[in-house]
């Protein structure tokens, strides 16, 4: 009896144990099991999304996608690890030594050596024949026109995670939109990894990103670069812009800025290049800003074209003197006059007759102070000192664009008003977005508000071909053309003080006056041949204009 | 009659039964066959697409600016000069009225 009972225990122990072997592997261990299950029998893949490309109004592409390449090593297939390290750490520019280390570290099966490597080292690659050298494809961003509007486009750099990632212009502010999402594949696979078709399968197609299509007209930006790099040259400029907006939309046709870089090898520039100075850069307008304040006094019918106001001489201000740009006095002067000689002392007398606040509200208005809110990443503005701060002799000096910062796209934003009828537009540079599907998105423009009626814009436009016609500037001007426009030099701030021989200088206009199809700011920072706008950044101008008017078809009117 | 019906239809069913086994063997076979398919088309539509990158991109490239400007050059095409106007103030030797 005994013996049955030992038996039946040693039984009801195995069934225990193996009770327990099962419980362990079908509920402790059921989730370790069924992971390493899905493991062998599906295979997951990223199907990775194309970044959106970026195009020109005439639709070729500025910003695009090409075949780069993964170049990776498997040590297991590499016979000769000396011999592969020495090959391929020069053409990566990696040390031979720690390369040939980091392949003899056991248990390392797949290593990458490098991303997105262009076509020509591929081939060098693949002409050395080394065993273990392994190539995937994998998509990198293409710039066919190079550097042009380097600045506006931005670049594709990689993310801590090591994704694509915008910087800069507009790959930075449109990065989501351009960057798509990945989708995903989740299949059931045999022992060679193909699929089985009627096993389980869950795919989410990628949806590849969208596509922007800008107001940049692309023989405009290349017309504005050339001329730009040729005036710099020419008259020693240290570095220049020049910003084209299209003055009845907002849309920007060209930006241009020296010195800049090539977008699909930004690791080899300075950081300093990577922001735009149209939109991040800042500077005293000097006498480009005195055709707003007077058309703000037109506007409110303090003078009129043929007002005299007094330029006898000097003008105390505060304790300061006032003085014109070469110390010339014409006595009783006409306000088209004022713009004509550039006279900081007419401006004085047309600032008093606006007064503190409408100084201040004409600042506001014409949107100085705050972003443009123009579509690029690095948009800043320089801060202006409060309503309450501004002492007598800061609006004084405001008066001709002194004492006050702005940056380049905020001046040319603000003479575009006078141009378009007196309406403020926000700046653009995208002009439709268009999906995976091809459904078009338009961004229609934008009208933030009407600074000054329409009959004084159009004053304005009288006085400022004046200025133009009979200003220090008529000589470069092309004949049998209305182009309005103003001079500017303004001194370079430096420790608390105006330098006496660097100066900013610039030139805004817009043309043909009587239906501008383009208004344009050009700038020429401490130019050396001379120091005055209209001898440097005036002829840069009109150089740029007298393209233009060729490009466009304009007849001399 | 029902009971010689029965005994047919129980007759029948194993062979039934085995045709639809044999069937769907072969079916399943056929589903598997065609998954090795289903790889090669995959790759074809991937090396499409890269062909398809690969001239989009020759094309940009061709029609670049740059290399607009470099052909015409090559081709003779000079850059139109400049002409600079001349007012009348500023002419050395004026009519004299």
């Amino acid at each position: 009896m005994w013996r049955i009972r030992i038996l039946f225990t040693i039984i009801l122990i195995v069934y225990a144990v193996i009770f327990l072997r099962l419980f362990y592997w079908q509920v402790v261990a059921a989730d370790s099991l069924r992971l390493a299950a899905e493991a062998q029998y599906y295979a997951e893949l990223t199907l990775p999304a194309l970044r959106g490309s970026i195009f020109a109004s005439d639709g070729n592409p500025l910003a695009m996608n090409e075949i780069g390449h993964l170049v990776y090593a498997e040590p297991g297939k590499i016979n000769n690890i000396p011999l592969f390290s020495r090959g391929v750490s020069g053409i990566f520019g990696r040390d031979e030594t720690n390369l040939a280390r980091e392949l003899s570290q056991p248990g390392r099966v797949w290593i990458p050596l490098a991303h997105k490597v262009d076509d020509a080292t591929a081939a060098t690659l693949k002409a050395l024949h080394l065993d273990g050298l392994g190539f995937e494809n994998e998509s990198r961003r293409y710039y066919p026109e190079s550097s042009m509007a380097a600045q506006l486009l931005g670049f594709v750099g990689s993310d801590t995670d090591g994704k694509d990632k915008g910087y800069f212009g507009l790959e930075g502010y449109y990065d989501r939109e351009l960057r798509g999402k990945d989708g995903e594949l989740r299949m059931e696979k045999d022992v060679r990894g193909a699929p089985i078709l009627i096993g389980d399968s869950e795919r989410i197609e990628p949806q590849d990103g969208r596509d922007l299509t800008l107001w940049l007209d692309r023989t405009v930006q290349y017309i504005a670069e050339k001329r730009l790099k040729e005036g710099i040259e020419q008259y020693g400029a240290k570095s220049g812009t020049v910003t084209i907006l299209d003055p009845k939309t907002g849309g920007v046709l060209a930006m241009a800025s020296f010195p800049n870089y090539d977008p699909g090898n930004f690791g080899e520039y300075s950081r300093d290049v990577y922001k735009n100075p149209i939109v991040a850069g800042s500077y005293e307008p000097g006498s480009t800003f005195k055709v707003l304040v007077m058309g703000t006094a037109i506007n409110a019918k303090l003078v009129t074209p043929d007002t005299k106001v007094p330029e006898t001489g000097p003008v105390p201000v505060a304790g300061y003197f006032i003085r014109t740009w070469n110390n010339q006095y014409h006595g009783q002067i006409t306000t088209t006059q004022v713009l004509e000689y550039s006279s900081n002392v007419g401006m004085v007398a047309i600032e008093r007759l606006l007064g503190r606040d409408r100084m201040l509200s004409l600042i506001h208005a014409f949107g100085f102070g705050v972003p443009t809110g123009v579509d690029l990443e690095d948009e800043a503005s320089p801060e202006l000192r409060p309503d309450n701060a501004w002492a007598d002799i800061d609006l004084a000096t405001a008066s001709f664009g002194q004492g006050i910062a702005v940056t380049p796209l905020q001046m040319v934003r603000a003479v575009a008003a006078l141009a378009n009828g007196g309406w403020l537009m926000e700046p653009h540079v995208v002009k439709t977005i268009t999906d995976s599907r091809g459904k078009v998105i338009p961004i229609p423009p934008k009208r933030i508000r009407q600074v000054i009626s329409t009959s004084a814009a159009h004053i304005m436009t009288e006085m400022m071909i004046a200025a133009v016609d009979k200003g220090e500037a008529k000589w470069a001007k092309p004949a049998g053309y209305r182009i309005a426009g103003k001079t500017g030099t303004a001194q370079v701030p430096v420790a608390g003080h105006y330098d006496a021989q660097k100066t900013i200088a610039s030139f805004v206009g817009f043309a043909p006056a009587d239906d501008p199809k383009f208004v344009m700011l050009v700038t020429l920072s401490e130019p050396t041949a001379s120091i005055w706008g209209s001898e440097t950044a005036a002829p840069v101008f009109f150089r740029i204009a007298d393209d233009l008017f060729s490009y466009y078809g304009i007849p001399p009117q | 009659m029902i009971q010689k019906g029965i005994k047919i239809i129980f007759s029948v069913m194993p062979l039934i039964a085995a045709v639809l086994v044999v069937v769907e063997i072969g079916l399943s076979n056929e589903f598997a066959g065609m998954s090795r398919n289903a790889m090669q088309l995959d790759s074809d539509i991937e090396t499409l697409r890269t062909e398809n990158e690969l001239l989009s991109q020759k094309v940009a490239s061709a029609s670049s600016l740059l290399t607009i400007e470099a052909k015409a050059a090559a081709m003779g095409f000079t850059a139109t000069p400049t002409y600079l106007s001349l007012g009348e103030e500023q002419v050395a030797l004026q009519n004299i009225r």
